[in-house]
């Protein structure tokens, strides 16, 4: 009985198994820094969620770095651009929130120059 | 040549790489799926950065103008107020030439923003910003009353009284864009002295 099976000579090749076990841990490895890439990616993407939301809250509880332009804004006609303007003073704000995590996230906004006088009165 | 056929059919040899290419293509699939679906959050939450940002810069930017608008006083050639009411003006005119069976839809205006002399993209480091007008009334008034206006020569612009004025503000940033619409209701008010007319701008409402 046993010499039957010892005799038999079918089977697979030791080189094909190697082959067969690299291209296998190939596939894991692979498998494997994708799962990682992906974990710290989505991981990236709840911390720019978690940030954005913070930086709102914070823009309008006003606790951050603000820095405050004067700008002169200029309004025209796309039609006729040399007939009609309007042309006033407005504050351009940069509000820079700084995350836990050291990252920083700007926002820009609008001012009515008045407001601004006001708010320093 | 049937019997060599049935060989090869029957044949075995290389069984193992196929499974292996199979689960390979199985790995492949997994891997490309948690790929894109951490790819899509991130997305996502750049979007959502975006949305935030646009809506702040259109908000404020639209109170600004709205602080222009109303701003009570003397009109000033260089002023919002004296821009819209030159354009509704301009526009009315060319309304009333159309022919009669013109369709009423109103037409926006486009402005576009500049600050301190460069381009709102340019300032506001890739986001823009553009304003749309347009005006809403019962043209068909207007023009009878502009009508009687051109025969007595006075009291043109007494006709576009309590017009809505729409001032739309959209911020934008490549596909993303926000838009805020204010509602102003118009009331022209004719010094009984000097025979001027003063626009006042009611705020009636945001959305």
């Amino acid at each position: 009985m046993f010499k039957k099976y010892l005799k038999d000579q079918r089977g697979i090749s030791m080189i094909s198994v190697i082959a067969a076990f690299v291209i296998l841990m190939m596939g894991i490895l692979m498998t494997a820094g994708a799962i990682t890439t992906a974990a710290r990616v989505s991981g990236e993407a709840l911390q720019m969620q978690k940030d954005t939301d913070a930086a709102v809250a914070a823009y309008y509880q006003e606790t951050g770095d603000c820095s405050s332009d004067k700008v002169t804004i200029t309004i025209r006609q796309k039609k006729s651009p040399a007939e009609g303007l309007a042309q006033f003073e407005g504050a351009q704000e940069t509000y820079i929130y700084t995350s836990p995590m050291g990252k920083t996230f700007s926002l820009h906004s609008f001012r009515s120059v008045n407001h601004v006088e006001e708010a320093e009165e | 040549m049937a019997y060599a056929k049935k060989k090869t059919l029957r044949n075995e040899k290389g069984d193992a790489m196929v499974l292996v290419l199979c689960a390979m293509m199985l790995f492949g699939a997994l891997c490309a799926s948690v790929l894109f679906a951490a790819s899509l959050a991130q997305g996502n939450a750049v979007q959502a950065a975006v949305g935030e940002r646009l809506k702040l810069l259109t908000l404020s930017f639209s109170e600004m103008l709205e602080d222009e608008l109303l701003e009570k006083g003397e009109m000033h050639q260089e002023d919002m107020r004296s821009l819209m009411r030159q354009m509704v003006l301009e526009e009315g005119v060319t309304g009333v030439s159309e022919s009669v069976n013109a369709s009423d839809v109103p037409k926006p205006m486009e402005l576009s923003c500049q600050l301190d002399g460069k381009e709102a993209m340019e300032y506001l480091e890739g986001y823009d910003i553009r304003v749309k007008v347009y005006w809403e009334g019962k043209r068909s008034e207007i023009r009878q009353k502009l009508m009687v206006a051109s025969i007595d020569g006075i009291g043109e612009e007494q006709a576009y009284d309590g017009i809505l004025l729409y001032v739309d503000v959209i911020g934008e940033k490549e596909e993303e864009s926000y838009r805020i619409r204010s509602e102003y209701k118009v009331t022209i008010k004719q010094s009984e002295q000097s025979g001027e007319c003063e626009w006042v701008y009611q705020l009636g409402g945001k959305y």
